[in-house]
């Protein structure tokens, strides 16, 4: 479990690191460990399929190596995900915390290990489960995630990875014909500042 | 990271298979008291994104729901507060049909949700159609509240609006019966 959790986190710092030029899978990967720190804030469209406007959410969040994923939605209402190699929080304002642990939602973790795995810098994983395409325009890349075998291509269309200096887009687009588009913007790589640490506590 | 949530919620969700049932248009007021839903019969449409937090023996759970009322056919889809479905809801005056995608064992029923909601935004007339004898269903201020025929109260709902022909949304509902509190904070911007 705790391999495949840090491996997941290898891999956002991954997508959240900086892209020199040459693109190619191989070069995305190489990229594994740079930023130790990646902040960014976040705009989340969720399109459900038979409404006609999207779930809108902002807000901010932080990707430490060391200390996990601390996610701060600010609106439409007050929600923050931490995330580590042991357990989940959330927590909505003015609630107490919901903790997911392994043990608590076994399946859920399950899951997290399937799809670390599929996210995973392990090209020949990638490969064998997703038919990918990258592209590169004016040193904008496209990473197109197509998957291939059950039970990926039975919930997945398409999973669409943007950027240029970071991963600047992700689009999902599931089977229910629901889409998400999350954007991230404002990236910054500077060391956590003893406030930030305070809050993956 | 969250788009990892996500997906693994959605992976779950989806592999949980949906499973699609018709209850009956019925809803319960009390553990005793069963009543039909009212027919829809509005000459308005309405819309709500709400966060609803439900509060039950000191615990709370929050769910994203989405109310559609078009053309007299009202349809409520309840999503996790990350955004995955959790189940939907269709009434169209005489028939329900309810999916649900993904059980979440601390929410209520989607069917308990529905009349919960329906209570809340349909015309009092509507639903003292379908009450039984000596209950009341009385809009008073910023509130609406169900009184048995034991002049008991078994719902009472707050607004922030007066009553008026304009359906307007509740921000409260508490269900004196059931014993449980749904907070309402709408999501519209």
């Amino acid at each position: 479990m705790k391999k495949y959790l840090t491996i997941l986190f290898s891999m956002l710092l991954l997508t959240f690191s900086t892209i020199s030029s040459a693109i190619t899978l191989t070069d995305l990967q190489q990229l594994f460990s740079k930023n130790q720190v990646v902040r960014a804030d976040f705009v989340q469209d969720r399109y459900i399929n038979g409404l006609t406007a999207p779930i809108h959410s902002t807000g901010k969040m932080i990707i430490s190596k060391e200390l996990g994923l601390w996610w701060q939605q600010k609106t439409p209402f007050a929600m923050t995900l931490k995330m580590n190699q042991q357990r989940m929080e959330q927590r909505i304002e003015g609630q107490e915390p919901e903790v997911i642990t392994a043990e608590k939602q076994p399946q859920l973790f399950q899951f997290n290990q399937l799809l670390t795995a599929i996210f995973t810098a392990d090209k020949d994983m990638l490969e064998s489960n997703f038919d990918i395409t990258v592209t590169e325009q004016n040193k904008y890349w496209t990473v197109t995630l197509q998957p291939k075998l059950a039970p990926l291509n039975k919930i997945f269309k398409q999973i669409i990875l943007n950027g240029k200096s970071y991963l600047e887009k992700v689009t999902i687009n599931d089977m229910q014909n629901d889409k998400t588009e999350l954007t991230f913007a404002n990236h910054k790589t500077t060391k956590l500042s003893q406030n930030e640490q305070l809050l993956f506590r | 990271m969250k788009k990892y949530l996500n997906l693994t919620l959605l992976l779950l969700s989806l592999l949980i298979s949906a499973c699609s049932s018709q209850p009956k248009s019925e809803a319960w007021l009390t553990k005793g008291t069963k009543v039909n839903l009212p027919k829809l019969d509005l000459n308005q449409d309405y819309h709500d994104q709400q966060l609803l937090t439900f509060k039950y023996n000191n615990q709370e759970n929050s769910i994203i729901t989405i109310v559609d009322i078009k053309n007299n056919h009202l349809t409520v889809m309840g999503l996790s507060t990350i955004g995955i479905r959790l189940f939907e809801i269709q009434y169209n005056g005489s028939e329900v049909k309810a999916k649900q995608h993904l059980f979440i064992q601390q929410l209520p029923p989607p069917e308990q949700v529905l009349s919960d909601i329906m209570l809340s935004i349909l015309p009092t007339v509507a639903w003292q159609k379908v009450l039984p004898s000596n209950w009341q269903l009385i809009d008073k201020d910023l509130s609406r509240t169900l009184i048995n025929d034991l002049h008991e109260t078994i719902i009472n709902i707050t607004y922030n609006k007066q009553s008026s022909t304009v359906i307007r949304k509740p921000i409260k509902i508490e269900h004196a019966v059931f014993g449980y509190q749904i907070a309402i904070q709408s999501m519209e911007q």
